[in-house]
């Protein structure tokens, strides 16, 4: 039940796992495919950044 | 019936509406009220006070100087802020659970980034409808917390024991009313703002809010759904509303500047990962 804000905790291959399974769950729209691949692209740029930092 | 019966029975012995919130209501009200009044009936409850200010006094708020008193607070947020910010407080003081029903830290960070999303989506609006949006999205899953408070084991065995879907539809199966009917009636116990209410009774069900608050609603509805895409905080569930292109619509985004909106709402986020500790 533990959950992290702004998911910085996970990582990439984890996020991922998340988002497949959380568009399994939503019926299929353009808007939330797009949404999910911005939501990665955000997640994997937040990322690269922490680690630069 | 029986097990929504418990509900309804619990929710009439719900804590009245604090009398901070009750006395703000009134005043806020009223045209010729002044700050030092407002003032007055927050500095009534010394527990509040030091939220406020230590709220206010978070990097959230990016203050360059620090704020000392509340009608410091007033003078810089405004009645409406002020307003919501001790509306907020009060209902996640009165509507504290176990830990074992629910973690209401995670909880906590949903109900903030729901909120913070929400601000950025309607980061085209005027001041007063982004405090709104922030307000709307911290409340709006207030009915889960009140089945929680009122009935755990319930509450426990519908959100966390069972393996079927948690959405609305079978809230309704178990309980006899979703989580938006059930926080609707606290918060016109509470007389909530029409706003804030709009959004607690329709976020899963935007198209069927009052026209006056459709934007504010998908506002929520659509960072509702992008805190579950992003994993921010928990709400019990992680069960996402269906997606209502309406909503989407009804925001005038494109995909182009949502990518933006996202990153800034996740840095205000972290920003007030301080304030999301404390409350």
């Amino acid at each position: 039940m533990e959950k992290t804000t702004s998911n910085k905790s996970l990582d990439v291959t984890e996020y991922r796992k998340h988002l497949e399974r959380f568009l399994s769950m939503i019926l299929h729209h353009e808007e939330v495919q797009e949404m999910a691949r911005i939501a990665e692209e955000v997640f994997c740029e937040r990322n690269d950044s922490s680690r630069i930092n | 019936m029986d097990n929504f019966q418990t509900v309804v029975d619990q929710l009439a012995d719900l804590p009245s509406t604090p009398v901070v919130v009750q006395k703000l209501h009134m005043l806020i009200q009223d045209d010729a009220v002044g700050s030092r009044d407002v003032a007055r009936i927050v500095e009534t409850d010394s527990a509040l006070v030091a939220r406020v200010l230590k709220l206010v006094n978070s990097p959230f708020y990016g203050m360059t100087q620090s704020v000392l008193s509340v009608e410091d607070a007033i003078a810089i947020l405004g009645f409406n802020t002020l307003h919501q910010l001790v509306l907020s407080t009060a209902v996640f003081d009165t509507l504290a659970v176990d830990n074992s029903t629910l973690n209401m830290a995670a909880f906590w960070q949903h109900s903030f980034g729901v909120g913070v999303f929400a601000k950025h989506l309607s980061s085209n609006a005027n001041k007063d409808s982004q405090s709104e949006a922030l307000t709307g999205g911290i409340l709006h899953d207030i009915g889960r917390l009140v089945i929680a408070k009122c009935d755990p084991s319930k509450f426990v065995t519908f959100y966390f024991k069972r393996k079927s879907v948690t959405g609305i539809e079978q809230e309704m199966e178990f309980f006899e009313r979703d989580h938006q009917q059930i926080g609707e009636m606290l918060a016109r116990k509470w007389n909530f703002p029409a706003p804030i209410t709009a959004v607690i009774s329709n976020h899963h069900t935007p198209s069927a809010a009052p026209d006056e608050y459709k934007k504010l609603v998908a506002a929520v509805n659509i960072a509702d759904l992008l805190c579950h895409m992003m994993q921010v905080g928990y709400s019990a569930t992680s069960y996402v509303t269906e997606f209502d292109p309406e909503a989407w619509r009804c925001l005038g985004l494109s995909m182009d500047k949502l990518k933006d909106r996202i990153h800034a709402a996740l840095n205000e986020i972290d920003k007030a990962s301080q304030m999301l500790e404390s409350l």
